[in-house]
């Protein structure tokens, strides 16, 4: 879309698009002087993801300061994205610019006197929830996230297909099972197994850093 | 079926139907001993879930409007994230605009020249004043007032990606939600546009870099 030839989308149009085609769609906007263009893009993308970024920090830092982190996590992935730096696809680039959001958070936050001590049947163990130990919202220690990631890592890139479907989109197991070409008994198989390393990572505390 | 299937099944409906899906409400249903692992089941769908379907409806419910608002002023404007940044300082700081004029004036040896700084003050917020032009007695003084960095300040002030072509440089575009908004208002209104050789110290402090 060069400067001199944009063209306005409507609504629906702008809610077709993926990603990475409204980013450069808000970019030729900006370049041609269209406020109100970018402003529409714009109001598509935030609202696409911003529920579910808020989601997500909700699990680790409390109610009150989840809008600031959501939206500090929002604005650092877009203004990533215009600078052109190599963010790759925008989705997974947000993902991990919230997980920095928040860690930058609780790294601020170290000696927050507001910060409520947990309670739970680890307290006073510091060894048990690591660096952040007891600082942390209603006990959803960090590092969930590097555990899941890390169940999902080890597996084969077929049995992440059965995650995703199975788990991650609960579809139920028998549609997984032909559309991915294997039986239903090999879905909940893969399924259990992924369940139970992801029990082992978050009891032992022993994901890889 | 454990409860944590049935937990993250129930999640994730909630959440694809639009629903409430406050993750902690999730977490507090589930047993003290199941909540990691629901916590990263739930972190891991939230990072695979789709774009949210464009709904103006929704929208105008969301928390996403304000976010937009100060967004577009970051995207049209010249000083990168100052107009979302700044006034979220300012708000945990618990200060009111004028006392931060004030207080800055001071800090820079303006205390006559109050209604000047205000109206630098108001671009910056507003996106209109351009990053570069800001010198670092402002910034560090701001960084003072606020508890920042003068360093995340220059840095949050980066303008987004190339400089705008074809708009005014001190022009932001949309500073309502509404993207009818009127836009024919930037934020510069009010400063003067003398030469640099008529510039008097606080036109230096604010663009003269």
């Amino acid at each position: 879309m060069a400067d001199g030839n944009f063209r306005e989308l409507t609504e629906l149009e702008l809610a077709e698009l993926s990603d990475e085609e409204l980013i450069d769609y808000i970019r030729a906007a900006r370049a041609a002087g269209r406020g109100d263009a970018v402003t529409l893009a714009l109001r598509v993308l935030v609202f696409g993801y911003l529920e579910i970024i808020e989601r997500r920090v909700a699990l680790k830092v409390p109610p009150q300061d989840v809008s600031e982190v959501a939206a500090q996590a929002m604005e650092s992935a877009l203004k990533s994205a215009f600078d052109e730096e190599s963010v790759g696809q925008f989705r997974s680039w947000l993902n991990t610019i919230t997980s920095r959001r928040i860690a930058d958070y609780h790294r601020d936050r170290e000696d927050d006197p507001y910060l409520v001590q947990l309670p739970n049947e680890h307290e006073g163990d510091d060894e048990v929830w690591g660096e952040i130990a007891g600082r942390e919202y209603e006990g959803v220690r960090l590092d969930a996230e590097r555990a899941i990631q890390t169940a999902y890592g080890e597996l084969k890139a077929e049995h992440q297909a059965i995650i995703d479907a199975y788990v991650f989109a609960d579809r139920p197991a028998a549609e997984v099972a032909e559309e991915l070409g294997t039986s239903e008994a090999n879905v909940h198989q893969v399924a259990s197994r992924f369940r139970k390393r992801l029990r082992e990572l978050l009891d032992d505390g022993d994901t890889p850093g | 079926m454990s409860d944590v299937d049935t937990l993250i099944k129930q999640f994730i409906a909630e959440h694809e139907s639009g629903g409430d899906a406050d993750p902690r409400g999730f977490l507090e249903r589930a047993e003290a001993g199941d909540r990691q692992e629901l916590a990263a089941l739930i972190e891991g769908y939230l990072m695979r879930a789709p774009r949210r379907p464009w709904d103006r409806d929704a929208y105008e419910r969301s928390n996403a409007p304000q976010l937009v608002e100060t967004l577009a002023a970051s995207v049209g404007g010249s000083s990168g994230l100052w107009p979302s940044l700044l006034p979220r300082l300012r708000e945990r700081a618990r200060l009111k605009r004028s006392e931060v004029v004030s207080e800055l004036a001071a800090r820079l040896g303006a205390e006559r020249e109050r209604a000047k700084v205000g109206q630098y003050y108001h671009q910056m917020e507003g996106g209109g004043l351009p990053s570069e032009g800001v010198s670092d007695r402002v910034l560090e003084a701001l960084a003072q007032i606020f508890g920042q960095s003068k360093e995340a300040l220059r840095e949050a002030g980066r303008s987004f990606g190339e400089p705008t072509a074809g708009a005014p440089p001190q022009a932001a575009f949309a500073r309502t939600a509404d993207a009818q908004a009127d836009l024919s208002a930037p934020v510069s209104e009010g400063l003067s546009e003398e030469p640099a050789e008529q510039w008097d110290e606080v036109d230096r402090l604010f663009r003269g870099g």
